[in-house]
């Protein structure tokens, strides 16, 4: 489904991936690691289509297309969600007219009808039970005044409602506190229907308490330096990211 | 020039002779002779250029224009209804009222009935000195709205005046002096539409003033639709008495260049005076708010908003005076103008203005320009919404503060409508 290869990445002069290779198939749940300003977030924000970044060398394909020549929101439409670490708050934008919007659009590149006003509410309604969203938030403006945990939840819930084939969560669960994570994975696995693939991106094993994944990668200093199942992710639990970092430094 | 043509256009401004209306003029006149136009040099003027305006030479007609089908430019709502083309009253277009309770006609055809309190306001005005437009407006004084209101009355209807600048077949230069009237404990809402059809010059050069007595309200929306080669230059000079309220609403969606002229003087303690603009330019656009407030008395409440959207060329001037007079003390005075450019080529220059003579007093001013923000736009494109879409949405956003006040709702859902079109038409809002 997505096929990074050799990815580099820089910032104004800074290189912050240094050759990262990863593939994720339907249904797969991938998680990454790594300790603080190891290019994380910066993965996710290449993959979902922000422009400060300047790709220097590899490259992404999604279901076999060049996603890297997508605009963001053809990569939406492709069936790309990435759930923001920090999502913005947009005052005057009702989050139900812009879920609207956003999920019409999609549809419309999809080649299905858009949702009618009704069609839209029971798919609405659907959806909230699954993260336990409150119906005041979503007449709101979009994440305006939200505490962190609403707006973590109300990201899942734009993914449930977007239908994504790919889902990446950027440091989902940092100042969630265990209920609101607990909901946040719930939502999560309820949406893992065996094709789904997820990327979680975490500094923490917390999360993936909740949420199992089938492989994990630790990224440090912009590559993966290690792979493996979920107990990796039980062992950097126990050890933290020095052992990784010793082992890597050893090598070179 | 412009002074030339008021000057060659008897006919159309023609009152009886002798009657206060053609003293007004022929004083006008008088003065017209010794004062010039502005220049840059002028601050009240320095960033809006005059000169190729007042050097157009502007077709006048003598006639009413012959347009009749203009029924698509009124609302649905029951109003009273003040139609002009190309600054002449069209009576067979309107629905005036003229009884014990109010009036609502044009100045000429209330002034056979309504000659004293007329005299009395028109006479007493300093409008006509302010500036050589206000001059020519006033040499040509007959046409425009007349809106009495007695005491403790309300109108039932809200009152709408739709001017069309009609410049199919030739340029145009339309004037229009409204005079309003709000008696104590009365109610008025007042919605003025402008519109061209056509693409020939135009210029509509307004004057008004209202007088909102005690404890009296007035909400006073103005849309200004106008085409790329119409000019507007308004002055807009509102008096409060005590515990009056007055809302004003001003939106300028076009227009080649485009001068707003609002002042407010706050003249009865305990008066409230909202003022709220949007301004959303583009292509060659200039409009350029100057709002004035003159707390005078002590315990007034003056509010301002003026929110601003400039693409491609257009250039925006706003120029907000706050006055504290000495004994004007627990005055609340809050100001903000705030604007986003779409373009590298737009730009905006604004400058508030506060000369506070009191020491009890809460002011506040602030003023922001910058581009639209990156991070929601990327944050609504990495939900499927295009950029265009995505930047409708922000920019609708941004303005909804300002629609939100328009009364009443068939103006606010005119000035929706119109925002839409300005945007292309990428939303449909629920
Ligand atoms: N916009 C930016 N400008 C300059 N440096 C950046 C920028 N974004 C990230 N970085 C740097 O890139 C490195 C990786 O950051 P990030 O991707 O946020 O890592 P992580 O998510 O793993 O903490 C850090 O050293 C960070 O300081």
């Amino acid at each position: 489904m997505l096929k990074i290869e050799n990815l580099h990445v820089k910032i104004g002069e800074k290189h912050i991936l240094n050759g990262v290779s990863l593939e994720v198939k339907a249904g797969e749940v991938h998680a990454i690691m790594g300790p603080n300003g190891s290019g994380k977030s910066t993965l996710s924000a290449v993959l979902a289509g922000r422009e400060d970044y300047e790709v220097v060398e590899g490259s992404v394909t999604f279901e076999g297309k060049n996603l890297l020549e997508m605009e963001a929101d053809i990569r939406a439409k492709e069936g790309l969600f990435l759930a923001f670490q920090y999502p913005v708050e947009i005052p005057g934008v009702s989050n139900t007219n812009f879920l609207k919007t956003a999920v019409n659009e999609v549809r419309k590149y999809r080649g299905l009808a858009p949702l009618d006003a009704v069609a839209f509410l029971k798919e609405m309604k659907e959806k909230m039970k699954l993260v336990e969203i409150d119906q005041s938030l979503l007449s709101r403006s979009l994440n305006e005044g939200f505490s962190g945990g609403e707006k973590k939840r109300n990201e899942i819930f734009q993914m449930a409602m977007l239908n994504p084939k790919l889902a990446i969560l950027d440091e989902t669960d940092s100042g969630l506190d265990i209920d609101a994570l607990r909901i946040v994975a719930k939502g999560v696995n309820a949406l893992r229907d065996g094709k789904r693939a997820f990327i979680v991106i975490t500094h923490y094993q917390r999360l993936l308490e909740y949420i199992t994944p089938d492989f994990v990668h630790v990224l440090y200093k912009g590559k993966i330096v290690k792979s493996g199942g979920k107990e990796l992710a039980l062992a950097l639990e126990e050890k933290g990211y020095d052992w990784i970092k010793k082992e890597i430094e050893e090598t070179v | 020039m412009l002074k030339d043509i008021i000057e060659n256009f008897q006919a159309t401004r023609k009152v009886e002779s002798g009657s206060l209306l053609e003293k007004l003029q022929q004083k006008a006149l008088q003065l017209l002779k010794s004062i010039d136009f502005p220049t840059t040099e002028d601050e009240e003027w320095k960033y809006t250029n005059i000169k190729k305006l007042v050097n157009t030479n502007f077709f006048v007609k003598n006639s009413d224009a012959s347009y009749a089908n203009l029924s698509h430019f009124f609302p649905q709502t029951e109003c009273y209804r003040l139609v002009y083309v190309n600054g002449i009253f069209r009576e067979d277009l309107s629905s005036v009222l003229l009884d014990n309770n109010a009036v609502v006609h044009n100045l000429y055809e209330a002034y056979s009935s309504h000659q004293e309190i007329i005299n009395q306001y028109l006479d007493s005005s300093t409008l006509h000195t302010e500036t050589a437009f206000t001059a020519i407006n006033a040499a040509w004084v007959k046409h425009g709205a007349f809106i009495y209101v007695r005491r403790g009355k309300a109108l039932q209807k809200p009152v709408f005046l739709v001017h069309v600048q009609d410049t199919r077949s030739h340029s145009s230069l339309a004037q229009l002096r409204h005079l309003i009237i709000v008696e104590p404990g009365s109610q008025l809402s007042f919605v003025e539409q402008y519109y061209t059809l056509g693409q020939s010059e135009s210029l509509m050069n307004l004057v008004c003033e209202a007088f909102i007595s005690q404890s009296a309200r007035m909400n006073h929306v103005l849309l200004q639709t106008e085409k790329s080669l119409s000019s507007f230059v308004n002055f807009t000079q509102v008096h409060q008495a005590q515990q009056s309220h007055y809302t004003n609403t001003t939106l300028t969606l076009g227009g080649q260049l485009v001068r707003n002229n609002l002042h407010v003087s706050l003249e009865g303690e305990h008066a409230e005076a909202f003022m709220y603009g949007l301004y959303m330019l583009k292509g060659n656009t200039h409009a350029d708010n100057h709002t004035a407030v003159d707390h005078r008395v002590p315990n007034c409440h003056s509010n301002e908003l003026y929110k601003g959207l400039l693409d491609e060329r257009s250039t925006g001037v706003f120029n907000g005076k706050i006055f504290v007079r000495p004994n004007a003390q627990k005055t609340n005075a809050y100001q903000s103008n705030k604007n986003i450019l779409l373009s590298q080529q737009a730009s905006m220059n604004t400058k508030p203005q506060l000369e506070i003579w009191a020491d009890d007093v809460k002011c506040s001013h602030g003023t922001t320009t910058g581009a639209l923000e990156e991070e929601p736009l990327f944050y609504l494109q990495s939900r499927g919404i295009c950029q265009e879409k995505a930047r409708a949405l922000l920019i609708y956003a941004f303005v909804a503060e300002i629609l939100e006040k328009i009364q009443p709702l068939f103006a606010r859902q005119a000035a929706e409508q119109m925002v839409k079109e300005w945007l292309g038409n990428q939303l449909e809002i629920a």
